[in-house]
């Protein structure tokens, strides 16, 4: 049977794949996008999905965003809740790079301020912010040190002068997970993470500087209220746990594979190698996967602390009077146990989220002060061509989507066409003549990611925003990249 | 060609599919893949010697672990090779293999592309085909 035929329209942005679609399927696939970017869908993400749906313990729905791309074992734009007793953990759902993630970070400067700086600012963030494969040496770190980063996590950091108190409330789990024992982890993860902490790493990961737009503000008053202004530059950066996490996930893929006849757990794809979430290995991973977590916020805040130094030095005053407060940090690759309603009663489950974004809605504990009556600042990475956004959850996502949507564009092709299709050092004189200033430690690496090779960032937030799972607070154009 | 970089396996990824008369010449070549994948293997020289071991129960376990390998010791040695003399040999229903890579720190001069992260279990395979041998990978980069 043909997928595009088995989809059916719920309502304008809500789409389903029924349980007959495909043999073990425990519930629907459920797709929130426009109509446009389901049919430009590809087939094996649907079929990923409708994997997905198999897994034991699946509560409600195997979902899918708008961005949504072929991955391995999970799509990228996935997400699954599952039941806490019966059901599984799979790394598969979370993904290799645990806990990639987007900050944002505001300043009162403006463009008026930063253009004729923007060279130096730039060249001076591609010196201080290593990037590009095998990066690494941005932090000095002991092992017995590293142990303490991933078990703390962007704590650690703050403690050590690596940022303020403030930071560590505007970020996810407070940039520290609990329950994170380092033994969980192998060494071979420990000795590939520990000379990487503040490192960007490569692939889709940058740094950006953005303007903000008057007329791309949709929400004057949650803008305010979150430090944002016309003509304001802000600071965007995506990276993840770099080789710790990939290492971490390497090995409880390899055990999970090991450990699953042993539950009698049936998968279609190896990638969905899971266990139950109260096993041992189940337990073990968590612990691994919350390491990771820890590791990623401690990366994303020591890049802070480095962003923060070098628009210190080129502008001549401290962070503090540059006002350069974070707005918040999201994890997009991430296990998490949440409560929401389920079956008309509160209930723990294990969200996984892989490539999608938590996306609470005003009121909840896990908001910090500042933004509990607005909702979770949501932070949407778009290509470095087209900008990005700034989102804020709802309550329809925590009652439709386990408080989940998108997390950036999400590809249209593969890397090696679009190496074919674009030339890096082209690309990046293009890019400047349009004003955004790029620097990047490869080339074809810059090809790879040129904007047309992924979906219109524009189509997929406004599937979100209509679907009504998030709400559009205002779009960021970008002037200057480093690139990973 | 002893590999052949795949465009529709998965977009975020990159895959390869590597053909070859014997095992040790698959491992090579994937290898290579490998590197490839990160820099342009034509430009890193033959400054370094580096001796891997791995083991494993069967042939699809000795490429992952290989692989993995290269990874780890890109990231905590920062090294890249361009050469691989590689042996096989199965005893006791162990598959154990030996390799001397040759290659340098990475470098600038490399033009570096895509850090790998992982190798992933996604269409993974190493099997025999007609006489030859044949292995499809996908890269988490």
């Amino acid at each position: 049977m043909a997928v595009a035929e088995s989809i059916r329209r719920i309502d304008d942005y809500v789409w389903e794949i029924g349980p007959d679609f495909k043999e073990g399927m425990r519930v629907p696939a459920r797709i929130y996008a426009s109509e446009a970017l389901v049919e430009k869908m590809e087939e094996q993400v649907l079929d990923q999905l409708t994997n997905v749906a198999t897994l034991p313990g699946i509560i409600r729905y195997a979902y899918c965003m708008a961005d949504a791309h072929s991955g391995y074992g999970f799509p990228i734009g996935g997400v699954a809740a599952f039941d806490v007793e019966k059901g599984v953990i799979s790394p598969g759902g979370i993904g290799f790079d645990i806990n990639c993630g987007m900050r944002l970070v505001r300043t009162d400067l403006t463009l008026a301020d930063v253009k004729p700086k923007l060279k130096t600012v730039v060249d001076a963030l591609f010196r201080r912010v290593p990037s590009g494969v095998g990066s690494k040496g941005a932090l000095k770190l002991s092992r017995n040190d590293f142990r303490a980063v991933v078990e703390r996590g962007a704590r650690w950091c703050v403690d050590r002068g690596y940022g303020w108190d403030e930071d560590l409330e505007r970020t996810e789990e407070k940039g520290s997970m609990g329950g994170a024992d380092a033994s969980t982890v192998s060494d071979r993860a420990m000795e590939r993470g520990f000379k990487q902490v503040g490192t960007l790493g490569s692939g889709n990961h940058y740094l950006e500087i953005q303007v903000v737009k008057k007329e791309n503000i949709f929400d004057e008053k949650a803008a305010e209220a979150m430090g944002i202004f016309p003509g304001q530059i802000v600071v965007m950066f995506h990276c993840g746990s770099r080789g710790f996490g990939h290492q971490a996930a390497t090995d409880y893929l390899q055990r999970f594979l090991r450990a699953m006849p042993g539950y009698g757990i049936k998968i279609r794809d190896r990638e969905l190698a899971s266990a139950p979430f109260h096993s041992k290995e189940g337990q073990e991973y968590f612990s691994a996967m919350k390491c990771s977590v820890n590791m990623a916020f401690a990366n994303r805040q020591v890049i802070l602390h480095s962003i923060r130094e070098v628009f210190s030095t080129v502008f001549g005053k401290s962070a503090e009077e540059l006002g350069m407060h974070m707005v918040y940090d999201v994890a997009h690759n991430i296990a998490k146990l949440e409560t929401f309603e389920v079956d008309g009663r509160r209930k723990q489950v294990l969200v996984h989220r892989k490539g999608a974004t938590r996306a609470f809605g005003p009121g909840r504990d896990e908001i910090p002060a500042c933004y509990k009556a607005l909702g979770q600042p949501v932070i949407i990475g778009g290509s470095m061509e087209t900008g990005s956004y700034l989102l804020l959850g709802t309550t329809k996502a925590e009652r439709e989507t386990f408080g989940s949507t998108a997390h950036g564009s999400g590809r249209t092709m593969s890397r090696s066409r679009a190496r074919k299709m674009w030339r890096g050092d082209k690309l990046r004189g293009e890019l400047e003549a349009r004003g955004i200033y790029i620097r990047t430690a490869s080339f074809p690496g810059l090809a790879e990611e040129a904007g047309g090779a992924y979906k219109d960032i524009d189509q997929v937030v406004g599937s979100v925003a209509n679907a009504g799972i998030s709400k559009k607070v205002v779009r960021f154009v970008p002037i200057g990249n480093v690139k990973g | 060609m002893p590999y052949e970089f795949l465009e529709d396996i998965s977009r975020a990824d990159v895959a390869f599919e590597a053909t070859a008369d014997s095992l040790e010449e698959l491992m090579r070549d994937a290898a290579r893949a490998v590197t490839e994948t990160q820099v342009d293997i034509g430009k890193v020289q033959k400054r370094r010697e580096r001796r891997i071991s791995v083991e494993a129960e069967n042939v699809e376990e000795l490429l992952y672990k290989f692989l993995d390998e290269l990874i780890f010791i890109k990231d905590t040695e920062q090294l890249v090779f361009c050469e691989f003399d590689v042996a096989v040999e199965e005893k006791a229903k162990t598959f154990r293999l030996r390799c001397r890579a040759r290659g340098e720190k990475l470098h600038a001069r490399h033009q570096p592309k895509v850090d790998v992260k992982a190798v992933t279990m996604h269409h993974f395979f190493v099997r025999r085909e007609g006489g030859r041998w044949r292995a499809r990978v996908v890269l988490d980069v």
